[in-house]
């Protein structure tokens, strides 16, 4: 479905250092640097896919949709989505996608939703029979039937957002890009977009291609993650397969009778992090140590109350991963 | 047809964006009214002090400047569509990329729709009131119905070249990133070679025939002239005919300059 190989994408960005001096001075040199936004990247995404594009803030994700939705032509290298060349065949291509840029609009601002959903049905020629079908389909699953017919300006922002991505289905493209899609949403909307994302990829097949910072929404929505820094894929695998080999660590708080530190014998792979009169946490490394001999490692010296077991965020895996590979 | 409906739909969207600034409209008019009387009242001063000197008729004055008030909106050269440059500045123009049609029919019948809107809502008070006033301010009738049809036909005409002359000041903002230099060279250099300064009959004869060999004749000063009977209706259809010519070459001028301008445009903002 979308095949990449050996793009590359290069920015010329003026830069000079602040002050009187230097801004008259770069009036007459400037100096540029040379920004790889994408260096030889290369990835390939089968249809009904649904991939997580994760990287920290200029890694080039953006860029990547960008080039993916035709919007921005490469230096070099090859990419084709749907056997078409994006930028090659602009109008023949986006009409087979559908985007949603999380920081901008598509709504038209002073009139009501409504109206933008009927401009776009003429833009892409939807038939109106399919287009009351896939209006009904969405007002109902994202919860639209009151919003349709207020003013964009009036909406809040997870309505407006709920409405974007509706905006972008009206004509079944069989490709999403959805570029941070829950930013700034709250918790209930941020579901209800993920439910809906998922119900769609697992209905109709389309293919999803989301960039976020939210791990929550990756570890919602995608089976595949494809990590990108500076420009280059760094990782391209499950999300399960990474969690096995970077979230190693667990956290393990015991409330208890009380433990005496200095007596305490622990096994192999385990370590007492924080030590209180009633509570201690330990930190656990499984592959040494199952965490059921660590309990029983535990309740063999002390009487358990009340135990838990903690993963470390999703986030700390990430910021892991930067550090490995040295982004971010 | 099915091609067509995209831009009606689209046409018919911005008519109802503007449709909500009534107060807008209302104050419009009033200024419109207030500097169309400015201007009578000036050049009628000149006709008095010395009546040969002067080209135009009275009559012919009034209605030049009436027409000119009453379009207003359609001819606005210092009016530029801010929510396509403001598009192009924070990168939203990433969405209309997106859209599985060109950007330049779309872009021109944006603007086309906004002018035309506000024009829509402006025009029929101004002409209809001053059609009452005394004599030497009210706007007349075309000398016969033949002067009107080809009063409207170069009307059109004269829009729709006046669109295609601002189709390249909005493109240059995906060069330029900022719109307010090309907004005022482009905003005096039209006005005043088009007449909407100084109706052109007025200016020296050897600039009226350097301004003959640029499109900026052909816009609103034809249509209005015709009106008028000041060009004669035998030489209306040469006046439509080079009107035609100008649009045969600025309009692919500009899609041309669109498709250059995007295969190198930067979206801006992450």
């Amino acid at each position: 479905m979308i095949y990449v190989k050996e793009l590359c994408k290069t920015f010329r960005v003026a830069r000079r250092d602040g002050g009187m001096k230097n801004t008259l001075k770069s009036f007459f040199h400037r100096e540029y640097t040379e920004i790889h936004a994408l260096d030889h990247l290369n990835f390939t995404i089968g249809e009904g896919e649904m991939v997580g594009y994760i990287g920290p803030n200029g890694a080039g994700k953006s860029s990547t949709v960008k080039v993916l939705s035709g919007i921005l032509v490469p230096d070099s290298g090859i990419c084709t989505v749907g056997g078409r060349v994006p930028w090659k065949e602009r109008t023949a291509h986006v009409a087979q996608i559908g985007v949603v840029f999380g920081q901008r609009s598509q709504l038209w601002w002073d009139v009501p939703v409504i109206d933008t959903f009927t401009l776009l049905r003429d833009i892409y020629s939807v038939p109106e029979t399919i287009y009351r079908r896939n209006l009904d389909e969405l007002t109902e699953m994202l919860g639209l039937s009151q919003l349709l017919r207020t003013p964009t300006r009036q909406l809040s922002l997870g309505q407006r957002m709920r409405c974007e991505i509706a905006a972008s289905l009206i004509h079944d493209p069989k490709i999403l890009f959805l570029d941070e899609p829950t930013i700034g949403l709250d918790a209930v909307s941020k579901i209800a977009v993920r439910d809906f994302i998922k119900a769609r990829n697992r209905e109709r097949g389309t293919t999803v291609i989301l960039t976020t910072h939210d791990m929550q929404d990756i570890e919602a929505l995608t089976e595949r993650i494809l990590l990108i820094g500076r420009g280059r894929i760094l990782r391209d695998g499950s999300l399960d397969a990474l969690k096995r080999e970077y979230m190693t660590e667990r956290h393990m708080t015991v409330l208890c009778a009380g433990l005496d530190a200095d007596t305490l014998s622990l096994p192999a792979g385990m370590t007492l992090s924080e030590s209180h009169p009633d509570r201690a946490v330990f930190s656990l490394d499984t592959t040494v140590l199952p965490v059921s001999d660590a309990i029983a490692a535990v309740s063999a010296q002390t009487d358990i109350y009340d135990l838990s077991v903690e993963n470390p965020s999703l986030d700390t895996l990430i910021t892991h991963l930067y550090k490995e590979y040295e982004v971010g | 047809m099915k091609r067509l409906r995209k831009y009606i739909t689209f046409f018919s969207m911005r008519v109802r964006c503007e449709l909500q600034y009534r107060t807008a409209a209302l104050a419009g008019i009033a200024t419109q009214f207030c500097w169309g009387f400015m201007y009578i009242l000036l050049y009628h001063a000149f006709r008095r002090t010395d009546p040969s000197a002067y080209p135009m008729t009275e009559d012919q004055t009034a209605t030049y400047i009436w027409l000119q008030q009453a379009f207003l909106a359609m001819f606005a050269s210092w009016s530029m569509e801010n929510d396509l440059i403001a598009q192009i500045k924070d990168g939203t123009v990433a969405y209309e990329l997106c859209r599985p049609m060109s950007l330049y029919p779309m872009w021109f019948a944006k603007c086309m729709a906004s002018r035309l809107s506000r024009a829509l809502l402006r025009f029929l008070p101004i002409l209809l009131i001053t059609g009452f006033l005394p004599d030497g301010y009210r706007m007349v009738l075309p000398p016969s119905p033949l002067h009107f049809l080809a009063f409207f036909v170069s009307l059109v005409l004269a829009f729709l070249l006046m669109v295609a002359l601002l189709m390249p000041a909005h493109i240059a903002v995906f060069f330029l990133l900022n719109e307010s230099g090309i907004r005022s060279i482009f905003a005096n250099l039209v006005d005043f070679c088009s007449g909407s300064l100084v109706p052109l009959p007025l200016l020296p004869a050897g600039l009226q025939t350097v301004l003959s060999y640029t499109p900026f004749l052909y816009l609103q000063n034809t249509p209005y002239l015709i009106y008028s009977g000041y060009v004669p209706l035998s030489a209306a259809p040469r006046y439509i005919l080079i009107q035609c010519i100008w649009l045969c070459i600025l309009v692919p001028l500009g899609a041309w300059m669109m498709k250059k301008g995007l295969s190198r445009v930067v979206i801006q903002g992450g």
